[in-house]
């Protein structure tokens, strides 16, 4: 079945080098810092990473930090704990501008 | 429990049959890098031995437990085992020889029969290193093995345990029910004689292997992970972490098929090790 996503290309990732190669050889350099050991851990990047790819619903960076988070000993509580935090956040970020919609219905109604 | 492949007769339990898969498919369409061609671009073919430094000695496949990544297939339904003749062998060519290590490995090694007499012998014959390869669980499998932790400390053997994760619901997945619980019961006698604690000469160390089709992280935050992990749930001691690679044969080259994992893994760990191969 054709579909918009194939997990094949993750792997050609390094591919968009091909039409740019400046610019993805900055991208590929600093990604590659970012993700090393700072005042964080590389595993809690590798979970804020993990996160952030349920927030983007983006499902190469799903499978990539699925695989290096266990790969980092994460167990699978702390891999849902940190989705729960990205969901939570999503949550609350939709009703805390239930604020606005109530800041804005109190001024129109009588 | 489940059965070894050679008890269910299956393709894998053939040695040729895991070299077919091995060599055709996915290497058969050139695309991926051979450790041959690597080798020979760094100039390293052929591989040649410097020394011999370690003696390791598969004493049989005969265990208890039945790990569904077992690299020799090994389990209760294994009856093939080292015989003392061979082991004397082994005896001659160490005391001839200026190999500093012996390792004995299985199966569960210490249900060999002969196997108390055979590390006995190697500790007489003043072999500097003795390394026993324990699955923990033997130690707690019944009571003519309760005494182990005894028999180590008095021939000066240095144990190392596999242990692929701190929590039950991992190690278990992989090993078999309860296997977390009963390791934990092995690793607290091996602490109760002096294994693993600070400045008692009995060193124990752990292996960790992934639970998957994955490879293994930093082995040094492994090793803090389980050191806290282990001290604050179960108050156990240990030296080190050493993180292993599963190697893709025998059962954990079933499960790789299996589960459809064969290709990623196979290509991943292939990138890793030719990345690491050029990284010297």
């Amino acid at each position: 079945m054709e579909t918009y996503y194939n997990p094949a290309d993750l792997k050609k990732f390094g591919t968009i080098g091909e039409w740019e190669g400046n610019l993805a050889k900055k991208f590929f350099d600093w990604y590659g810092d970012v993700f090393k050991e700072g005042d964080l851990t590389a595993r809690e990047k590798s979970l804020i990473a993990l996160a952030v790819a349920h927030t983007i619903q983006c499902p190469y960076c799903i499978d990539a930090y699925t695989q290096d988070t266990l790969e980092k000993g994460v167990t699978e509580k702390g891999m849902m704990e940190a989705i729960h935090v990205a969901a939570a956040i999503r949550g609350g970020s939709s009703l805390v501008h239930g604020v606005q919609m109530m800041n804005k219905a109190k001024k129109i109604s009588m | 429990m489940i059965k070894s492949l050679h008890a269910r007769h299956h393709q894998l339990a053939n040695q040729e049959r895991q070299r077919d898969i091995l060599d055709n498919g996915i290497f058969q369409s050139g695309q991926l890098p051979t450790f041959r061609n690597k080798i020979e671009a760094l100039g390293h073919y052929p591989l040649k031995p410097s020394q011999i430094e370690i003696f390791q000695v598969n004493v049989g496949y005969m265990c208890n437990q039945v790990c569904k990544h077992c690299h020799v297939d090994a389990g209760p339904d294994r009856q093939e085992i080292m015989t003392r003749e061979t082991m004397q062998l082994c005896l001659d060519i160490l005391k001839g020889t200026k190999i500093k290590t012996l390792d004995i490995t299985g199966g569960a090694p210490e249900m060999n029969p002969d196997f108390r007499w055979f590390v006995s012998e190697a500790h007489a014959a003043g072999v500097s290193e003795i390394i026993i390869r324990s699955n923990l669980t033997i130690i707690t499998a019944n009571p003519k093995y309760h005494d182990l932790p005894e028999f180590f400390k008095d021939n000066h053997v240095r144990v190392c345990s596999s242990l692929p994760f701190y929590n039950a619901g991992k190690t278990d997945r992989q090993r078999g029910d309860s296997v977390l619980e009963k390791s934990i019961q092995g690793l607290r006698m091996l602490n109760n004689v002096g294994y693993g604690k600070q400045d008692s000469g009995l060193v124990l160390d752990l292996v960790y292997n992934p639970i998957g089709a994955f490879l293994p992280g930093n082995q040094e935050q492994l090793q803090r992970d389980f050191k806290k992990e282990l001290k604050e749930h179960f108050d156990i001691d240990f030296n080190n972490l050493f993180t292993i690679t599963n190697i893709p044969i025998s059962r954990f080259l079933d499960f790789l098929l299996e589960s459809g994992n064969y290709e990623d893994y196979m290509e991943k760990l292939i990138t890793h090790l030719i990345h690491q191969l050029s990284a010297g």
